[in-house]
């Protein structure tokens, strides 16, 4: 049920970033909504919930966006490694920890990208407005990344009570 | 013999060096279509149509009803444009006959055109770093691999994967993608390849070549993909380094692809595919 869930919300959050922010002008550069979800599973959430989820999306956003394949699949695995690790060592709960790990994981992806376009993909180099995409990213994950986890949260929490409702009765 | 950090760090190096080779891998070109992709597409892409229709629709409701006190300037502005084009259309008429003649002098066959399939966008690239869309025609359609994509105002870009009924197309401004152009004033050729924000770059033009800012580049047919004449864009920098026997030129192109809603593929003999 909970994975359920998440593979609706992380399809949501898929079809909102290739349908409706490309048409709303100051969004374009929009950075991938999938993180705030993928630091929530690896920080709040076990890991047999986890793990399907960032496989089967880090497939989808493959098939989806022009890069190579396996470009988002192996971003998200590292990512998702590294929270798991990180829960380690400190407790997330603060909004500015949260807004912090997102924009981390932004962060994280654009470096992976910027670093396969720089040395991996033939021919191409990292594009000249490089800088200003990243800053957007940035900003915009900072703003509304923890947004997205305080929401997510609270479904998750709605779903906990019907579930043990469901269950005690 | 190693301590657990030295474990923890060796295994990390070999994790690191495996997602290299894995993306070199995969990131070269002409694979085929893989299963799970056309898998991806076609859970993705009904839902990506539904919603793009439903933007549509509140789109055309605004600009029908709500929008209508800029149409009558635009009204004005479009007769005067339509005896300008009335004028040109039958210059148009007179080069139009004059070359069929010549054709005919020379008894050049022309070309067989096949039917093109038109297919309406329903999703962007989820990235920003990468520039793809899906459009809603694909292997039953007719639509293969490696079909070029274009719009009546120019080259819009390559059929990459194709699903059942949706198919997958990198813009010309795409950094991995390559259009084979010249300059149609002076045939000057080059490769344009995707640039910054929205801009192309045309690459390998020689220095010789005299370009001019706003001249424009058009496919060149030599790479047996997009149809020869086909507008690419217009040239709008011009950079002569001190040295090297090749110029930057950027391009800016035709299509506008935020505002992109539909497109036409064109069939390539020898690409077709069945479902």
């Amino acid at each position: 049920m909970t994975i359920t869930f998440y593979m609706l919300v992380s399809l949501c959050l898929v079809l909102i970033r290739t349908t409706l922010i490309p048409a709303i002008p100051l969004f374009e550069k929009f950075y991938d909504l999938l993180i705030p979800i993928i630091i929530y599973l690896g920080f709040f959430r076990r890991k047999r919930e986890g793990i399907p989820i960032v496989i089967f999306f880090g497939l989808i956003m493959d098939s989806l966006c022009g890069g190579p394949m396996g470009l988002y699949l192996l971003t998200y695995i590292w990512l998702y490694t590294a929270i798991r690790w990180l829960t380690r060592v400190l407790h997330a709960g603060s909004l500015p920890l949260l807004a912090l790990a997102v924009a981390l994981g932004v962060t994280f992806e654009i470096s992976i990208l910027l670093g396969y376009m720089a040395f991996i993909a033939a021919g191409a180099s990292i594009p000249v407005d490089a800088g200003k995409t990243v800053f957007l990213q940035i900003v915009w994950a900072l703003l509304t990344g923890p947004l997205i986890m305080i929401i997510i949260g609270w479904f998750q929490k709605r779903l906990d009570f019907w579930r043990s409702k469901i269950f005690a009765d | 013999m190693f301590s657990k950090n030295m474990a923890i760090i060796v295994g990390l190096m070999i994790l690191i060096t495996l997602s290299i080779i894995f993306l070199s891998i995969s990131s070269r070109p002409a694979h085929p279509a893989q299963g799970q992709s056309r898998f991806a597409i076609a859970v993705v892409a009904p839902f990506q149509k539904a919603i793009s229709a439903t933007v549509r629709f509140f789109q055309d409701v605004w600009d029908r009803y709500f929008f209508l006190v800029f149409t009558a300037e635009e009204n004005a502005q479009l007769l005067k444009e339509a005896q300008q084009t009335r004028f040109l259309r039958h210059q148009y008429e007179e080069v139009l006959q004059s070359n069929q003649r010549l054709r005919r002098l020379l008894d050049l066959k022309a070309k067989t055109t096949m039917p093109s399939i038109a297919a309406q966008v329903v999703g962007k690239d989820p990235s920003p770093w990468f520039q793809s869309m899906l459009v809603d025609k694909g292997l039953k359609e007719g639509v293969a691999v490696g079909f070029p994509v274009v719009n009546p105002e120019g080259v819009v870009g390559l059929v990459v994967e194709a699903a059942a009924h949706y198919a997958k197309v990198v813009l010309i401004t795409d950094p991995n993608s390559a259009v084979d152009a010249i300059v149609q004033r002076n045939r000057a050729r080059g490769i344009v390849k995707g640039g910054p924000s929205g801009f192309c770059v045309l690459h390998f033009v020689l220095r010789k070549h005299d370009l001019k800012i706003g001249d424009t580049v058009v496919a060149s047919g030599m790479d047996g993909v997009f149809p020869k004449g086909m507008p690419i864009g217009q040239i709008s920098k011009i950079v002569k380094q001190e040295a090297g026997i090749f110029q930057d030129v950027a391009v800016m192109p035709y299509v506008n692809f935020e505002g992109l809603e539909e497109v036409l593929i064109v069939p390539v003999q020898g690409l077709e595919k069945k479902p």
